[in-house]
């Protein structure tokens, strides 16, 4: 079996030589349906995605956007489950070459099964686990079955005491999330950024990617650009935006690939080598 | 092997919740602490629970009821005559004193019926808080009298349109605020529910009603109940009056669930009788849910029932077999709110009605040598304009 561990790394070491940042396209599964996910997917592949972040849907979503819930709750009235959701995962799996990352909450894993959920992963030959309500206090068990098939669990860092965050990054592997809500000083923002992704550097060799979701695309735009000690950036808000108004005003069965993909491609452009 | 153990009863409870969310329950479980050993912050706690709220409540022997029933003494305690109708200010007090203390000038509370709402805008009152209460949009639409209530008492009430637009959304968006708002804003949680400290430290602001009864029962008794009931949604009453008692093994622990129309229907709030354990709100506790663990909307005729999960200490209880829980119907948890206000002249709150529904079914086959307390969590004027619709009287 292809070492999967290896996929996150192999594109982390491919930014490094590029000098460029990579892209984490986020999309919460079972919107419009779950047939349409290897679409998405390739449109946002096209669009020059570097890594692609699949959600679980979930009605109670409140490490995310308002989108989220928005799109979770369609994909649920439409009869989204999780054991499809895997089936629909193996698919992916074999259309894209992307690392593919797993963000579902602790919920939902409990209550399908932390074994039968470590077992879909590893049947999708998923490259990483991102679960936003499973604090270092809780995520012994998990991690410890994640650990048998080789997959890390994502670690997801605030601003916090240096030695919490430190306890954080080495409960977790593959790269760090990084969040933290812009406040009103936008340019004031990149700088501190900066300074705390500088900070996790020096406690970490595992790459630093901005995990808030960034609505505004100037504002991302300007973050890419500048926050140059980060090395990637997610996008989720604006695709899943694009994706709700385009299903929602179209008949159903059209999706919008050419509109992700251009989306995708306005981030993905002006990914400018780091100075 | 059980992690996080300071934060669980058993298996039970623990920290679900965002990193951001976590940073806010260190602060929140380390100034507990500090307080609760805090010989100044007790006293001041018992003085407004003394002269604000009126404690203590009454130990009443239900004579009438008694008789009519013709087996167990029952004794119930008086919580409906609490500031504000119910025990919930007995937590509310507790938990402003503390946002007080750590500085905070804002309060923000999520609210089904808007009981908890009222409760916690009036001690923002007493305490000069800025108070913020998120309530379900479709609450806001069925529970006018207690939007104008909390408004009239200075607080602001935030309609929340996401999600299903009840409870568990207004719980959704008070803990996104509270992370957005942290440096000013303590969230003041209404019943022994959420991630560590929130179940322990409501525990401890509700264990005085089951302190109170059990040293009243000594005094009017000379002995310990045989059963201690209280009504379950959340479980703060209950587990307020359990506590005290659960070293008394002697004395059985009964809690009384929502079971709506029926177990064998879709309407209940039997989180025990028809739950598995799940995760929500936080905390790991019997819940309702889908096979997905999306938590599915619980029914009852007593809005403070309907809540989808239990506290964790109540799902320890049940495990290690210490308590019991058991159900009552809409219809008879109606019937004892009937009975209670004619034979003794006391309107119980349709959720304490559950409690007393269960007491009613088990006092005759009890010898009258046996006592049985009954928790009377809150009064029912909030609930007669309700059980006047039900019974066919339109217009009061």
């Amino acid at each position: 079996m292809e070492n999967k561990n290896t996929r996150l790394q192999k594109t982390f070491e491919e930014m490094q030589r590029e000098d460029r940042k990579a892209l984490i396209a986020y999309i919460t599964a079972g919107y419009p349906d779950l047939q349409s996910l290897s679409d998405i997917v390739q449109a946002l592949e096209k669009g020059g995605a570097d890594m692609v972040q699949v959600g679980i849907p979930f009605l109670d979503p409140v490490g995310d956007a308002p989108i989220v819930q928005v799109l979770s709750k369609r994909a649920v009235e439409n009869g989204f489950t999780v054991e499809k959701f895997f089936q629909a995962l193996k698919e992916l799996r074999m259309s894209t070459t992307l690392p593919l990352l797993l963000r579902a909450y602790y919920t939902t894993i409990f209550g399908y099964g932390e074994d039968r959920f470590v077992e879909g992963c590893k049947e999708a030959s998923i490259d990483g686990v991102v679960v936003p309500d499973l604090p270092l206090e809780e995520n012994g068990a998990l991690k410890s079955k994640l650990d048998t098939i080789d997959v890390p669990l994502i670690p997801i860092v605030v601003p916090a005491p240096m030695e919490r965050i430190k306890a954080i990054v080495e409960s977790g592997g593959g790269f760090v999330y990084l969040m933290m809500a812009p406040g009103e000083n936008q340019r004031a923002f990149v700088d501190q950024l900066n300074d705390f992704a500088n900070q996790i550097k020096q406690i970490t060799k595992l790459p630093v990617c901005l995990g808030i979701e960034l609505r505004e695309l100037a504002f991302a735009k300007q973050l890419i650009n500048n926050a140059d000690s980060v090395d990637g950036i997610l996008i989720g808000d604006v695709l899943m935006g694009t994706l709700q108004k385009a299903c929602d005003n179209k008949n159903p069965g059209q999706l919008p690939t050419e509109e992700l993909t251009q989306v995708v491609e306005y981030f993905s452009t002006s990914m400018v080598p780091r100075r | 092997m059980i992690t996080n153990e300071k934060a669980k009863f058993g298996e039970f409870g623990g920290q679900y919740v965002p990193e951001a969310v976590m940073q806010a329950l260190i602060e929140l479980e380390k100034e507990f602490n500090k307080a609760r050993n805090d010989q100044q912050f007790i006293e001041e706690y018992r003085y407004y629970l003394h002269d604000y709220d009126g404690r203590p409540t009454p130990l009443y022997y239900a004579e009438n009821l008694t008789k009519q029933l013709g087996g167990a003494k029952i004794y119930l305690k008086r919580e409906d005559l609490n500031h504000t109708g119910a025990h919930k200010i007995n937590n509310t007090l507790g938990q402003a004193l503390l946002a007080k203390r750590m500085g905070k000038k804002r309060i923000i509370a999520e609210t089904g019926a808007g009981q908890h709402g009222v409760a916690t805008a009036t001690v923002a009152a007493l305490f000069g808080m800025e108070c913020e209460i998120f309530m379900g949009a479709e609450d806001v639409q069925r529970q006018r009298l207690n939007v104008f209530r909390m408004e009239l008492l200075g607080a602001k009430v935030r309609s929340v349109t996401s999600g299903s637009s009840t409870l568990k959304d207004a719980v959704n968006e008070a803990i996104k605020d509270w992370v957005e708002h942290i440096d000013n804003t303590f969230y003041l949680i209404g019943s022994a529910v959420g991630p560590h400290p929130y179940p322990l430290m409501v525990r401890e602001f509700q264990k005085i009603i089951g302190e109170e009864a059990r040293e009243q029962i000594l005094q009017k008794e000379g002995r310990l109940p045989d059963y201690v009931l209280a009504c379950v949604g959340g479980g703060s009453n209950a587990i307020g009056i359990f506590y005290p008692f659960v070293k008394d093994t002697q004395v059985q622990l009964i809690g009384v669930e929502a079971a709506g129309k029926g177990l064998d229907t879709n309407l209940h709030a039997a989180t025990f009788n028809r739950g598995t354990v799940g995760i929500i709100h936080g905390m790991k506790t019997y819940l309702l849910q889908s096979p997905d663990g999306e938590i599915t909307e619980p029914y009852s005729v007593a809005a403070g029932l309907d809540y989808p999960g239990v506290g964790p200490e109540h799902s320890y209880l049940k495990d290690i077999g210490r308590a019991k829980y058991e159900s009552a119907t809409d219809e008879e948890a109606l019937a004892a709110f009937e009975l209670l206000s004619r034979v003794e002249g006391i309107i119980p709150a349709l959720e304490s009605s559950h409690a007393l529904a269960y007491a009613v079914k088990l006092a005759p086959k009890l010898g009258k040598d046996k006592i049985i307390v009954v928790n009377l969590s809150g009064r029912g004027d909030k609930d007669v304009q309700q059980v006047a619709k039900m019974k066919g009287i339109e217009e009061i």
